[in-house]
């Protein structure tokens, strides 16, 4: 029975896995031409980031001195599309003002020395369309180089992919300086066991809902808290200490669960599921 | 209306729905607090939740009252939002054919709850220092 257990449970880890990643491509219905909700939120959280940025500068300079080991950054479920290299320019541009600040409040000699080399890996389970990633890349490249004519020159940078669930270990001890994750964290590792395996039903939908079971509720709650302490004991081992970590994710601003503002969309899809299982229904008894 | 559309093709079937649940979960800032206390690894250094309109093309942050042909432009925008990011998760489980009806009648869903309510989704930024081991 354990074994059972245990093997429903990977195989529900394994669905996520493999099945979830935003829609491939840059086509009409494709996420890469979907994302501008994503965009707006990393926009608006951009004075948090670059906050973040300057002081893991500023860490990494400590640490290993000027022009000494690379910062490195990792942005944790990239996607594919305009956001993921928006993360990217925003992270170098931080990195370009923060060495121009200190370059001209600390007035070092030589202009604070070699510029850090910055290594910025981009994350995402291996669904992800990292193609369209890297195909993108030698463009951004081009147009980073002209849009930063009148500003601080960007540093040195190199760009790597890492496929792999954040609920992994994905870095060696002690080698990051700086995660980011934007609309990311409010996904789970799995579907709970008990709801995956149908031991517990939450019947006709899809998330918590206004009639939603107490015991439907407590087995997501726990699986958001074993999933966050989880990411974050994964990501402390892994950061330079004192590094940091800035986390966009959806959340909940109704103090009643059942009430949450996500709910109410994704009932409206599951009403949307609802009506495609009525058709059969009356396929079945035309009398109704 | 959708009947005489798309004909009575019943497509999903009861057990199927029933055994799909999503692995998601909208916290409150509190139980994301909660979570860091007790992880004892990290002091918060930043926390806000701010709030972005349901339509990603909707930029009035305004509460007004939405007239049908914007609800209904809103309803299909919103319903390609979540046919990028969950779309090949349905497929996954419903199979790839019941995706365009399925977000067609999304979209009517949208319209519909646009004009009633307003909806916004609530968006949490945490900004974390990672502790030095003890």
């Amino acid at each position: 029975m354990r074994w059972l257990a245990s093997e429903s449970c990977r195989l529900a880890i394994m669905k996520v896995e493999r099945d979830f990643h935003m829609s491939r491509g840059d086509g009409e219905d494709s996420y890469a031409s979907n994302s501008r909700v994503q965009e707006k939120s990393i926009l608006k959280t951009r004075p948090v980031l670059h906050k973040a940025v300057t002081a893991a500068h500023a860490l990494c300079l400590i640490s290993s001195g000027p022009g000494g080991g690379a910062m490195v950054v990792a942005d944790l479920g990239c996607s594919s599309g305009p956001n993921t290299l928006l993360i990217v320019s925003e992270v170098l541009g931080a990195v370009a003002d923060s060495r121009h600040e200190l370059a001209t409040t600390m007035m070092v000699v030589g202009g604070a020395g070699q510029p850090q080399h910055v290594q910025i890996f981009l994350n995402d389970l291996p669904g992800n369309d990292f193609n369209l990633v890297f195909r993108s890349l030698e463009q951004f490249k081009t147009l980073a180089a002209r849009d930063r004519r009148e500003k601080p020159l960007l540093p040195p940078y190199y760009v790597a992919g890492l496929p792999g669930s954040f609920y992994t270990r994905l870095f060696p001890d002690r080698s990051v300086h700086l995660f980011h994750s934007s609309y990311c964290l409010m996904w789970r590792s799995k579907v709970p066991d008990e709801l995956a395996g149908g031991a517990v039903l939450n019947e006709g939908h899809i998330y918590i809902w206004e009639t939603t079971p107490p015991a439907v509720v407590a087995l997501y709650r726990r699986q958001f808290q074993e999933d966050l302490s989880l990411f974050l004991r994964l990501r402390h081992t892994e950061l330079v200490p004192g590094g940091h970590m800035v986390l966009t994710f959806l959340g909940r601003k109704s103090k009643d669960v059942l009430r949450g503002e996500l709910s109410y969309t994704w009932g409206l899809l599951a009403q949307a599921l609802q009506s495609l299982v009525k058709q059969v229904s009356s396929l079945l008894f035309p009398f109704y | 209306m959708y009947y005489c559309m798309h004909g009575w093709q019943g497509r999903v079937e009861k057990e199927k729905l029933d055994s799909f649940n999503l692995p998601f979960y909208a916290p409150s800032m509190d139980e994301v607090t909660d979570v860091i206390a007790r992880s004892q690894a990290f002091d918060v250094t930043h926390i806000q939740l701010f709030e972005t309109n349901l339509d990603p093309h909707d930029d009035d942050d305004m509460e007004m009252e939405m007239n049908e042909d914007a609800a209904v432009q809103s309803g299909v925008n919103v319903a390609r939002t979540i046919r990028a990011v969950i779309g090949p998760l349905i497929a996954g489980h419903f199979g790839e054919h019941i995706l365009d009806d399925l977000f067609e009648l999304l979209a009517n869903n949208v319209a519909v709850h646009l004009r009633k309510v307003k909806t916004k989704y609530p968006v949490i930024v945490v900004s974390l220092k990672a502790r030095r081991a003890k």
